[in-house]
């Protein structure tokens, strides 16, 4: 790095106290560094942190690619720390909120790079608290594609994990963090799927993905904190989180469709508002538009639901419609909805 | 499907294996202590299950914001009673079948109560609860998915604890939004 300086657009350097450090990388290759990401770097969400693999770490911002043969070069270096100089620039000034949460220096801190060997790799110890960035939470932005691509999600990144079938972490710097795993159709988490949202949510560009490729690494990547849920409800949340009414790329209004099976999601809360849309593509094969008349389901969330089974591997493509009997029987409708009504009563009450 | 519109009674019947919560699953519904059946096993293989179980039937109620009552009948599990899941099923408005993951083998269970109430099913709807699933997660739910399908059947199925009053709540949604549109 001192070989570098000139070449960099501000003035770095290696700290030893990490309470004082901006920017922390971190090597995956090394157990301290893997240990530090996996249980010290999900409780500081706010780290400005650089992954550091000989691995590949697809699409990522913050990722210093280390080739098997030689150290990274001083080009990739400078690039590197260029970029994050212009990262930590443009970052809004902490809120109210945000100054409490960190302890400031009395000075400006310097935009500095913590080391251990000069290696530009850290084998992090523990770690600032800031408070969370949320100009680095990417917005998802419906409006500015018509269609529904996977690609520019992080569902497009875990599809092509499952394409792959190898075990895979998964980690939106400061935000949140997952690992998923195709050998065992689970994912693992420290926190809901509600608190996923933000990876869910975010650009392809800003995730940091990298291949479990030996099963002993998924042992490893798991810790003991994190709990296994079924990789068919992150792929169903991760659709929906990004679908906003759009319909899936290659796919048409008017192409009739049904679903393979029963969707596996009905622990999550978002079961219940697609209940019905899956009891009419469980029995009935239509276009999307005839399901939401014949639902009275709108279209856009009918096109969501559509998008969340594609993902699960649930639709099946007709050539023609294939409607049993005509759907909805005024009485039985309203009896029915007279049980549920009452069955959420209840419980509400058991709860 | 049965029409309900001359249906004397509104009835639901919660029928399955031994052990699967079948009443645990109508008591936590019903709005009524759940009258029930139930004596020493007499067949083997589920005395070494149970200490008791159901001989003729489970019941309970629930009674809609209008006073019209929701009946909700239980099946026993024990194959010499599989007389009574006919008796009771005549006019029902659908089918639960609760089904115990840590049976020896329950995808056989799914197929015997899906066969035995062919007639019945034929004519209107179940869905399938996967109880015991915390215990044993194999078969996956995948798996009895791939069971239905090999079956020609598209029934849902779901995972369902039979002591939480919100998953027999899902499980009897499921089942009417099916029969909505069935």
């Amino acid at each position: 790095m001192t070989l570098s300086e000139r070449a960099l657009s501000a003035s770095w350097r290696y700290l030893k106290n990490f309470q004082d450090a901006d920017v922390i990388l971190v090597s995956l290759d090394s157990d301290a560094g893997m240990q530090f990401w996996q249980n010290q770097l999900p409780h500081y969400p706010a780290l400005c942190v650089v992954a550091c693999a000989s691995g590949t770490l697809p699409g990522s911002a913050w990722a210093l690619q280390i080739p098997a043969s030689r150290p990274p070069s001083r080009k990739e270096l400078v690039e590197l720390l260029n970029a994050l100089s212009a990262h930590l620039d443009s970052r809004p000034a902490p809120t109210a909120t945000a100054a409490a949460a960190e302890a400031a220096p009395a000075e400006p801190a310097p935009t500095t790079l913590a080391a251990d060997d000069g290696a530009a790799i850290v084998e992090a110890a523990e770690p600032e608290i800031h408070a969370v960035d949320s100009a680095a939470v990417a917005e998802p932005k419906p409006s500015q594609h018509p269609v529904f691509t996977p690609d520019r999600h992080f569902l497009g990144l875990l599809q092509k994990t499952l394409a792959v079938g190898e075990d895979a972490i998964f980690v939106l710097p400061g935000q949140a963090w997952l690992v998923a795993s195709p050998q065992t159709q689970r994912y693992y988490s420290t926190v809901s799927l509600d608190a996923l949202q933000p990876l869910l949510l975010a650009a392809p560009d800003d995730i940091q993905s990298r291949h479990l490729q030996a099963a002993k690494m998924l042992g490893s990547a798991i810790g003991k904190d994190m709990s296994p849920h079924p990789l068919a409800e992150l792929l169903w949340q991760a659709a929906l989180a990004c679908s906003g009414g759009r319909l899936l790329e290659g796919c048409r209004p008017e192409d009739v469709v049904r679903l393979r099976h029963w969707p596996q999601v009905a622990h999550l809360p978002s079961y219940r508002k697609f209940l019905r849309v899956a009891a009419f593509m469980n029995q009935h094969a239509a276009s999307l538009q005839t399901i939401a008349a014949q639902t009275g389901i709108a279209l856009p969330a009918v096109v969501d639901f559509h998008n969340a089974c594609m993902a699960m591997g649930l639709i099946e493509r007709l050539a023609q419609p294939e409607l049993a009997k005509p759907a909805g029987n005024g009485a039985a409708s309203e009896l029915f909805r007279k049980i549920s009504s009452r069955l959420a009563r209840t419980d509400r009450e058991a709860s | 499907m049965n029409d309900i519109r001359n249906s004397k009674q509104i009835k639901l019947v919660f029928t399955g294996s031994v052990g699967a919560g079948k009443t645990t699953a109508i008591g936590v519904i019903s709005e009524v202590p759940v009258l029930s059946t139930e004596a020493k096993p007499s067949e083997t293989e589920v005395a070494r299950r149970k200490a008791s179980t159901t001989v003729a039937m489970d019941y309970g109620e629930i009674t809609l914001d209008d006073g019209q009552k929701v009946y909700l009948y239980g099946t026993p599990g024990q194959r010499r009673f599989d007389f009574m899941c006919h008796i009771l099923c005549r006019g029902a408005l659908g089918l639960i079948i609760l089904i115990d993951n840590t049976h020896p083998d329950p995808l056989s269970e799914l197929d015997y109560y899906l066969n035995l109430n062919a007639d019945f099913l034929s004519n209107s709807m179940a869905v399938i609860g996967v109880t015991h699933y915390d215990e044993s997660d194999k078969p996956s739910m995948d798996d009895y998915c791939q069971c239905l399908q090999e079956r020609g059947e598209f029934w849902p199925v779901l995972r369902a604890d039979a002591r939480q009053a919100a998953d027999m709540a899902l499980l009897i949604d499921t089942l009417l939004a099916s029969l909505e549109y069935g």
